[in-house]
């Protein structure tokens, strides 16, 4: 096989599509604009929905609530009175001021509020709105416990070209607008492929609770997690990009606010975590989803748009040190590694992405990074320079050779029992022979001193005897 | 349930009474582990040398500036001909507090000399034959072990 057709192959696999999180929740429609509606769960920013009636915009978000076992109100902003969203007030006589009494429909213990029908509202309502979408507030009162605040709308009397028009769905207060991070379009039945026309039309699994067994759950918080560690030195390729694509916009004569080129920067940096790459078909996709003009009749060119992204693209992923960003977005090891080599043409690009890497990654998994790269370092090995080397050293330093107590609690009546963590680390490194076996033993000798507790020990052990056959495949080790 | 306890032979008191100690106990063990200096087993990373002065009083860049002047050297570099180096970079650990270093009232100032030119090139982590050899009362006052990691890849 040529060798261009092998990194090809290598490539496409390397770039294997995610698993789709929407379709195991009975939600059909969606995968194009999947790592747009996963960012927005992600950042929490709010998110709005727009599309003809029954195309399953408000299926999607009370889904999306029931999966992540939210405590979840569901308004319809046409019929929405004030009193729906705070309780009724009554004066509390000893302190003097007034309280609402709470039903299950008010607002106060929310962690995710949908506003369906959010452009058939009433203009003071929509005030009201304003505040609870942009601040997390009403009546002035802070609601500490809600995350998620989605909407959803037909297209607004403006933005109507189809059969059906929707008489009363007006356009939305730019001002509101603007505070939606991210805007996905529900696709009606001629956007839908034959699978997924099926998919909709079967009847099956109506009323049921949407149930993965709290995986879309689970992985919303490692993305957050994830997110909140990379968002306080984003990315320069993700600041490049939303950077120059709100000047191109503007310059183009499309009006985008300097709030919603954060916001976009936000829902890059989500959606790179989300979709684990950061190419260009994706900031395409977040660009196109950060939009807001269509919520009040308003219409961007699509040349406009691709202009505004070939701009974008081209100026920010012309920066030497691009290549970071994928490098601390890849979640496995020795992708990160590999990206290392073939990318880093700067060492000191390289002290930086790997101080990024040290400080971003959950403590076990840049241990075990340290610990394979390290030996490799220090011999002049990879593109770091001495600031890497010195970050990974003072990581893998103490790795190398462990000296320590582990001190666990046992019970009365047991004897000569062992740490509880030992058997889980003995059984991973137990399996294995040779130096592979040594170097698994000593990293979880390392665990236990420093009280870690990898999550799946066998798979980091093969992530690190993946690092180290990789350099010694490509003769740096 | 006492009497079953009993049939089973067990005093039907015993996990009923307040014994007044804790139900549990703290185990500690010592965990020692090291993948640096063996020589058996598959990975080996021998350590090659080990480093420390023994200044006692005396101003150790001050000392160290005095024995190159005795030697005809008028710089650290000036050393590199002189002595033989290690052909690669190596890993560093630090000694204990403790351990043994060279000391200058006993030693020659050849052998002080080559530790010290070989401290220069060393960083808590690392020793680089190929950076400038940098004196300063830090990098000469280490105590070091220098190993060699390429058998950590076996």
């Amino acid at each position: 096989m040529p060798a261009s057709a092998a990194r090809a192959r290598k490539s496409r696999a390397a770039r294997s599509p995610v698993p789709a999180r929407l379709p195991p929740l009975g939600v059909f429609g969606f995968d194009r604009l999947e790592p747009v509606i996963l960012a927005a769960l992600v950042t929490e920013d709010p998110l709005l929905l727009i599309g003809q009636s029954g195309t399953g915009k408000t299926y999607l978000l009370n889904t999306l609530s029931e999966a992540l076992e939210l405590e979840h109100r569901h308004y319809n902003a046409s019929l929405i009175a004030f009193d729906d969203l705070v309780g009724f007030p009554y004066p509390e006589q000893e302190s003097g001021t007034v309280r609402f009494l709470e039903t299950p429909a008010t607002v106060w213990q929310a962690e995710s509020v949908l506003i369906d029908e959010v452009s058939r509202c009433k203009p003071e309502h929509q005030n009201r709105l304003f505040a609870l979408v942009h601040e997390r507030r009403v009546q002035g009162i802070a609601l500490p416990r809600l995350r998620y605040r989605w909407a959803a709308m037909n297209p607004c009397s403006a933005d109507q070209d189809g059969d059906e028009t929707y008489t009363g769905s007006e356009a939305l207060d730019p001002a509101l607008a603007d505070r939606f991070a991210l805007f996905v379009r529900a696709l009606d039945w001629d956007g839908l492929s034959g699978e997924e026309r099926r998919r909709v039309a079967d009847p099956g699994g109506e009323g049921r609770v949407a149930e993965d067994g709290g995986a879309l759950r689970r992985r919303v918080t490692a993305w957050r997690e994830r997110f909140l560690e990379l968002v306080e030195t984003c990315p320069p390729l993700i600041v490049g990009y939303a950077t120059a694509a709100v000047g191109a916009l503007n310059d183009a004569g499309v009006r985008v606010s300097p709030r919603r080129a954060r916001l976009l920067a936000r829902s890059l940096l989500a959606a790179t975590i989300v979709a684990e790459r950061a190419d260009e078909p994706l900031f395409r996709l977040v660009l196109e989803a950060s939009l807001p003009h269509a919520t009040w009749g308003a219409t961007v060119g699509a040349e406009v748009v691709a202009a505004a992204h070939r701009l974008a693209w081209d100026t920010a992923s012309q920066a030497p040190d691009r290549w970071i960003h994928a490098f601390l977005a890849e979640p496995k090891l020795p992708k990160k590694l590999a990206l290392l080599l073939d990318e880093c043409r700067d060492p000191d690009a390289g002290s930086q992405a790997v101080a990024q890497l040290l400080a971003a990654e959950p403590p076990e998994r840049a241990g075990a990074f340290a610990f394979a790269s390290y030996p490799a370092a220090a011999m002049g090995r990879l593109p770091v320079g001495a600031d890497g080397v010195n970050d990974l050293a003072a990581l893998a330093g103490p790795m190398l050779s462990v000296d320590g107590e582990i001190r666990w609690q046992e019970r009365r009546n047991q004897q000569n029992t062992r740490h509880p963590q030992f058997e889980r680390l003995a059984e991973a490194s137990g399996r294995l022979r040779g130096a592979r076996r040594e170097r698994a033993r000593q990293f979880f000798s390392w665990c236990l001193v420093e009280k870690m507790d990898p999550v799946d020990p066998v798979a980091l052990e093969a992530e690190i005897h993946a690092c180290v056959q990789l350099l010694k495949r490509r003769g740096l080790a | 349930m006492r009497a079953a306890s009993h049939l089973l032979g067990r005093d039907p008191l015993g996990p009923l009474a307040n014994a007044g100690g804790p139900m549990s106990r703290t185990r500690t063990e010592r965990v020692r582990s090291s993948l640096l200096g063996r020589d058996a087993g598959w990975i080996r990373c021998p350590s090659v040398i080990r480093l420390g002065l023994d200044f006692g009083d005396r101003d150790p860049l001050d000392t160290l500036r005095g024995l190159l002047d005795a030697e005809g050297a008028l710089t650290a570099e000036d050393l590199r001909p002189r002595f033989p180096l290690p052909g690669r970079a190596l890993i560093c650990r630090p000694l204990a507090g403790d351990a043994a270093r060279l000391s200058l009232d006993e030693a020659e100032p050849p052998d002080v000399l080559r530790q010290a030119l070989l401290l220069g090139l060393c960083t808590a982590h690392r020793f680089d034959p190929e950076r400038p050899v940098l004196w300063t009362r830090a990098s000469v006052t280490r105590a070091l072990e220098l190993f060699d990691p390429e058998g950590f890849y076996a």
